[in-house]
């Protein structure tokens, strides 16, 4: 108290920057883009490549919706990249009965 | 500790099947793995394609013949993925897996790079082409 100014610890920067702990997405939408769907898993890993400067920044705020883009973006790609797959799995099956169903034809 | 040995076999086990599965089958002959989705759309390639070609000329111990398939998932992906696990096992356990400790100039040449491959090798012309699989 004899030192003057009162502090308040949520205002202070360093101590702030020791305890919160922002997740980056980056494995994720690495791994992301390369298996499922590159194009939303490069916005993914745009995002989850700020979040760590900006934490290093003690810009929590940015860091956090950063952290958030990153996460989301991560679960469309992969929701892209699942339901795509599906979808080409289904079309090559498709393809496949046609042309059985062709040879049969060409056969009788 | 019981459930972590647990979660821990059971990845060991789905990597052995994985490793056997990429050995005995060669992806330029079977068309049982997934194929590339945006290569299917686009036919542009992704920083993935080649991927799993790669991971079955590395099995086999062909390290160049990997290369030429995708040279970044040869080199990058074992190295990511080893560092995961020394970081799991050796350096913090209580982290999530998939969190990289690095700093964060490393974890953005990191993404750009993912990023750069997956643009520079649709070029095609030659320091480029080298990167497609071929």
């Amino acid at each position: 108290m004899s030192t003057g100014l009162p502090k308040n610890p949520y205002e202070n920067p360093s101590l702030h920057g020791v305890s919160e702990k922002v997740p980056n997405y980056l494995v994720q939408s690495i791994l992301v883009t390369l298996c499922c769907c590159p194009p939303f898993g490069m916005v993914a890993i745009v995002y989850a490549v700020q979040v760590n400067s900006m934490r290093a920044a003690n810009d929590v705020t940015g860091a956090r919706l950063r952290s958030r883009m990153a996460k989301i973006w991560c679960w469309i790609a992969l929701g892209c990249g699942i339901a795509l797959s599906i979808y080409f799995v289904i079309i090559y099956f498709a393809v496949a009965g046609l042309e059985v169903e062709q040879q049969k034809f060409s056969g009788m | 500790m019981a459930t972590s040995m647990g979660k821990a076999s059971l990845i060991l086990v789905s990597v052995c099947v994985a490793l056997n599965v990429i050995y005995w089958f060669p992806p330029s002959e079977y068309n049982l793995y997934p194929k590339c989705v945006m290569y299917q759309v686009t036919g542009l390639y992704c920083p993935g394609c080649g991927g799993t070609r790669a991971a079955h000329h590395l099995v086999h111990g062909r390290f160049l013949d990997a290369c030429r398939m995708n040279v970044f998932a040869t080199v990058f992906l074992p190295l990511l993925i080893s560092v995961l696990v020394w970081q799991k096992i050796v350096t913090d356990r209580k982290k999530p897996f998939l969190t990289l400790s690095a700093s964060p100039r490393l974890q953005w040449t990191l993404g750009m790079s993912v990023i750069a491959f997956g643009i520079a090798r649709n070029f095609p012309w030659p320091p480029f082409c080298w990167l497609a699989p071929h």
